[in-house]
């Protein structure tokens, strides 16, 4: 198995304009207006809350509600690249999985590698600017309690947009409907905008486990505070929780079912011709 | 063993076919001439495996194209949609193709010295005029070394020197190339090439490129007919010694002319 392919999917990404623009670029600026309304969050809490420990796991708790939903933002950013690029490459894939040494298992495998090393660079960049804002703002540090469960969450986060990425290129293909293609490649983030930011301010309950991106966010929360995975409004000050072995539930399932789903159409899609496919950036 | 359709139908939409039964075999060493729209890149299409077989059966050295799997070293074109992969530079599609592939990196490059085209290996296929395009694209495919080479209209947008340069390119690989067109003048230059005709998703022929030549073109089926083509509803007549000289049409896009004559 050749790993150039690999190794070009890095390069892609790392130089690609919509990935530091949107991704990346956009996002930090999110990660500023949450330290720059820090000042405010103080003024609110400190009056409820008197006891030092108590506000630094209020801060804790603010800025691991920011790190997870902007995080999630940042990748579902990345999955609309993601989603256009599999799109694209759809016609090419068919003719080296037939010509080529490359097999459909090995495009797929590096494609899902590429996409999760993405996901641990940008997640890494929006963690290292939220612990450096943040742990300024607060005049505390601002670590995530457990860096390795934030990061296992990052990786599965990651599974799951490429999972849904390729399902929704391969939907366009199945329906034959590549006009359709702009609108659906930005489903990923068009939902996760929605139903993450409701979140924070609203009591969305159990959406918030059986929406992947929500219980990817609130998981991203669990670890970063230690505490257990809110399902209430996360800006709250006392939010109600749930165990984390629910969302981890829901994440896994939806993961295999966008899988089986992207299989299936895999195997259902017969192609659309050249005029019908985005030429943009090729 | 060469690539062999048998009534095959092809195309995109349920029952909005673009190859009409069509029944023939391809060697190295055959051009495909017809008007735009006729099938020729479809038929490239379907051997490459990207247009599906609605019916039929199109065998690939004796295999079905739908069986085929892993086959490196044996198609390779310069059409785009093979080569978007990922937007990559020019230079990073050649080594990921070779690599997967098979093919000679150094063959590539003398390609690209032969156009003077050193500038385009940094840039992606899409940042590139048409004539670097095409440029690009028909390096990329030969550079592959395949057993078949399928070229789709390898002169299109190459301005005269570059086009004296690919006809001298594929002239040297033409035990490896099959070609389309639908320009005719090149067809004096490629003696021994066999000719098939396709027009509206039929294939008619062989005819050998140099006999073409001396064909003309008269509307209706005439009794002394080599060759009688359906355009749409019409039918025109390939002859010997009368009729719209072949020659004299520098595209077979003015196959459609005769009825206006």
């Amino acid at each position: 198995m050749t790993w150039r392919y690999l190794r070009l999917c890095l390069k892609y990404y790392i130089l690609s304009p919509p990935i530091w623009g949107w991704a990346i670029g956009f996002m930090m600026f999110w990660l500023l207006l949450g330290y720059i309304d820090i000042g405010s969050f103080i003024k609110n809490v400190s009056k409820y809350i008197p006891s030092r420990e108590a506000l630094t796991d209020a801060a804790l708790a603010y800025t691991a509600a920011w790190f997870g939903s902007v995080a999630i933002v940042a990748l579902s950013s990345a999955s609309v690249s993601l989603c256009k690029r599999l799109f694209a490459a759809s016609m090419s894939i068919r003719y080296l999985t037939k010509y080529s040494k490359l097999r459909a298992h090995s495009i797929y495998l590096q494609n899902v590698v590429g996409f999760l090393v993405l996901c641990l660079f940008i997640s890494s960049i929006m963690l290292a600017t939220t612990v450096t804002l943040y742990s300024k703002g607060f005049s505390i540090p601002m670590i995530p309690k457990n860096v390795w469960g934030l990061y296992l969450t990052i990786i599965a986060t990651g599974l799951l947009y490429y999972s849904f990425s390729e399902t929704l290129s391969n939907l366009v293909l199945v329906l034959r409907k590549p006009k359709a293609e702009t609108l659906i490649s930005y489903l990923p983030l068009i939902l996760s905008i929605g139903l993450i930011y409701s979140a924070i301010n609203v009591d969305l309950g159990y959406v918030n486990i059986v929406s992947p991106f929500n219980a990817a966010t609130i998981l991203m929360i669990h670890y970063y505070t230690g505490k257990n995975p809110p399902i209430s409004a996360y800006a709250s000050l006392n939010p109600r929780t749930v165990s984390p072995v629910l969302p981890w539930i829901s994440l896994i399932a939806w993961i295999i079912a966008f899988s089986l789903a992207s299989i299936a159409m895999i195997k259902k899609q017969r192609g659309v011709s050249i005029e019908e496919l985005a030429t943009e950036s090729y | 063993m060469p690539i062999e359709f048998r009534d095959v139908y092809a195309g995109y939409r349920r029952r909005e076919y673009v190859l009409k039964g069509v029944t023939c075999e391809l060697a190295p060493g055959t051009l495909l001439l017809g008007p735009n729209g006729a099938g020729k890149t479809t038929m490239f299409r379907t051997i490459l495996g990207l247009t599906p077989v609605a019916k039929g059966t199109l065998l690939i050295d004796g295999k079905s194209v739908d069986e085929i799997s892993g086959a490196c070293g044996v198609a390779s074109a310069n059409l785009g949609e093979v080569w978007r992969i990922l937007p990559a530079t020019v230079d990073d599609l050649a080594k990921l193709y070779i690599d997967a592939v098979g093919g000679d990196y150094d063959l590539f490059r003398s390609i690209i010295e032969t156009f003077k085209a050193d500038r385009l290996l940094g840039k992606k296929l899409s940042r590139l005029s048409a004539g670097e395009r095409r440029i690009a694209l028909n390096a990329l495919a030969l550079s592959l070394r395949t057993r078949y080479v399928l070229l789709d209209e390898p002169f299109e947008n190459l301005d005269p020197r570059a086009r004296a340069a690919m006809l001298k390119l594929v002239l040297e690989n033409s035990s490896r190339i099959i070609m389309n067109t639908h320009a005719t003048w090149l067809l004096d230059k490629l003696s021994g090439w066999r000719v098939l005709l396709v027009v509206g998703g039929k294939v008619f022929g062989p005819i050998e490129a140099a006999k073409l030549l001396n064909l003309g073109i008269v509307e209706g089926v005439a009794e002394d007919a080599l060759l009688v083509l359906n355009l749409d509803d019409r039918k025109v007549s390939l002859v010997e010694g009368r009729g719209t000289p072949l020659s004299r049409m520098d595209s077979l896009d003015r196959l459609y002319e005769v009825f206006l004559t």
